[in-house]
């Protein structure tokens, strides 16, 4: 399976960071990439999205604050899923407080990009199988 | 030194040595150069007495009834205590005074012809008088010393508090400047690798900085310099072209010892404010000297909305760096801050006296 994602930083570099690690692996396709939290929620208005990699401290509109909107829009609709991208670690709780996927440290390597990437992927496949099948246990033959 | 600290702590016992020469002087040797007349020889055993009496009284209220008394708030059970002191040695010198019949004795040493009558209660006002007067004495002295020694111990809580503050407030940068610099190098690496050298150089030399020059309470203002420019070009390294940032820094410089990282948190400022992702911007840093003044002057775009932008929780933050200032340079610096320029620019303006 395939997952859509977008990148949000306002800073040049680790947006290009991002962006290179997602080309990098082949279960991610990059649709979108933006240095404000502004220009991602008009982008996401017209094309949804899986996954966002969201930077929180931006001017403008904090990452956060775009993850509460989402969050708010997002009910019943297509699930987007945040894994949040920043120096900051103080922040984490908040992070799970708007219901993050992850939390990846700047400065983070392809490793641990690559582990929130696949927990991505694994909590998609979850919900592509609402009733997993029962795994039938066949008892040996007497 | 410790010559010094030797004859220092000897002072107060020089003093309260003379102080009681004095006083004996008083009593014992006064009144027999003054006149020809020959004292009983009880008279003398009563003054020796009065005297160590006297001695007691002292030490009994400046070493017991003042500390335990009068300073923790009892005042009624030390004017009790002191009345108690009073009567006591009134009674102790009445039975000498009439055990010995002194007043008998005196008045035949001072009539040798017999004329008049003895007063038998002639000794009374005199010794309250002196009895008074050494309570009085000890009691200032006391309180002397107690005021004197909380004076000390303000002026030393006053000192550590400024010095705790100071250390406080010294010079930090901040992490996350450190942790999304590395990041923005981590990814120069795989674009730029020569950009990313040089980065990572200048990175060093901040940490250099900030690790062992604000060890020390003084740096050289060429040194200061060198870390805002630093510190400037690897902020533009993670800003988009959107945010056009300009140094002017004087040369030549005159070079003179600055306390560190004082300029920093202007610049950090609007970096903090004056950055948006979508409008243009500009921050325009200025640092001149005027003799021994320096100068700086910092411009930065203003956006209405109220903008968290790149480090949230800053080091330290422009009221911290006041108090800063207030404890380095007191009544040597001006800080104006325009919130709102008619360009529509936050502007801060220090001038800083570094004679």
């Amino acid at each position: 399976m395939t997952l859509s994602c977008i990148a949000v930083d306002d800073e040049p570099l680790a947006l290009g960071l991002v962006c290179a690690f997602i080309e990098k692996t082949p279960f991610l396709n990059l649709v979108g990439r933006y240095s404000s939290a502004v220009e991602a929620l008009q982008g996401l208005m017209t094309t949804p999205v899986d996954v966002i990699f969201l930077d929180i401290q931006m001017p403008d509109l904090t990452g956060l604050e775009l993850a509460r909107v989402l969050e708010r829009s997002n009910r019943g609709a297509h699930t987007t899923r945040i894994i949040f991208t920043t120096a900051f670690d103080q922040f984490a709780l908040d992070g799970f407080r708007v219901d993050a996927l992850d939390y990846l440290l700047k400065p983070f390597n392809y490793e641990e990009f690559l582990r929130a990437a696949s927990k991505a992927r694994h909590y998609f496949e979850l919900i592509q199988r609402p009733d997993p099948t029962p795994v039938a246990v066949q008892a040996p033959a007497p | 030194m410790a010559v010094t600290l030797f004859s220092r702590r000897y002072v107060p016992l020089l003093i309260h040595v003379l102080g009681w020469f004095l006083m004996g002087y008083l009593l014992f040797f006064y009144q027999s150069f003054n006149s020809d007349i020959q004292f009983p020889r009880l008279f003398w055993v009563r003054q020796c007495i009065f005297f160590g009496l006297m001695v007691g009284t002292f030490y009994l209220n400046s070493q017991r009834l003042v500390p335990r008394l009068l300073l923790q708030g009892r005042t009624s059970h030390y004017i009790l205590s002191l009345l108690a002191v009073i009567i006591v040695v009134i009674v102790l010198v009445g039975c000498v005074e009439f055990g010995f019949d002194l007043s008998t004795k005196m008045h035949l040493a001072f009539h040798p012809d017999g004329k008049g009558k003895p007063k038998p209660y002639g000794w009374v006002q005199p010794t309250l008088f002196t009895i008074f007067l050494v309570l009085g004495i000890s009691t200032s002295i006391a309180m002397l010393l107690k005021w004197q020694d909380d004076a000390n111990l303000r002026t030393a809580l006053e000192q550590a508090k400024t010095t705790s503050e100071l250390s406080f407030l010294k010079a930090q940068i901040n992490p996350h400047f450190f942790f999304n610099t590395l990041n923005n190098i981590y990814a120069l690496t795989l674009i730029d690798t020569e950009t990313a050298r040089e980065a990572i150089h200048r990175l060093s030399r901040m940490m250099r900085y900030v690790l062992y020059e604000t060890q020390s309470g003084t740096t050289l203002l060429s040194k200061e310099l060198s870390f805002v420019s630093d510190y400037i070009q690897l902020m533009q390294l993670r800003l988009t072209d959107k945010v056009s940032v300009t140094l002017n820094t004087p040369s030549p410089l005159y070079d003179q010892p600055i306390a560190p990282m004082l300029l920093l948190p202007f610049v950090e400022n609007a970096f903090k404010h004056g950055v948006s992702a979508l409008h243009p911007s500009r921050i325009h840093i200025a640092i001149q000297q005027q003799q021994n003044k320096l100068l700086l002057d910092v411009h930065n775009t203003v956006f209405v909305e109220k903008t968290p932008s790149l480090e949230a929780g800053n080091g330290i933050g422009l009221t911290n760096t006041r108090r800063r200032l207030d404890l380095l340079y007191p009544d040597q610096y001006a800080l104006q801050i325009n919130e709102h320029t008619q360009a529509g620019e936050y502007h801060v303006h220090l001038t800083l006296d570094l004679s």
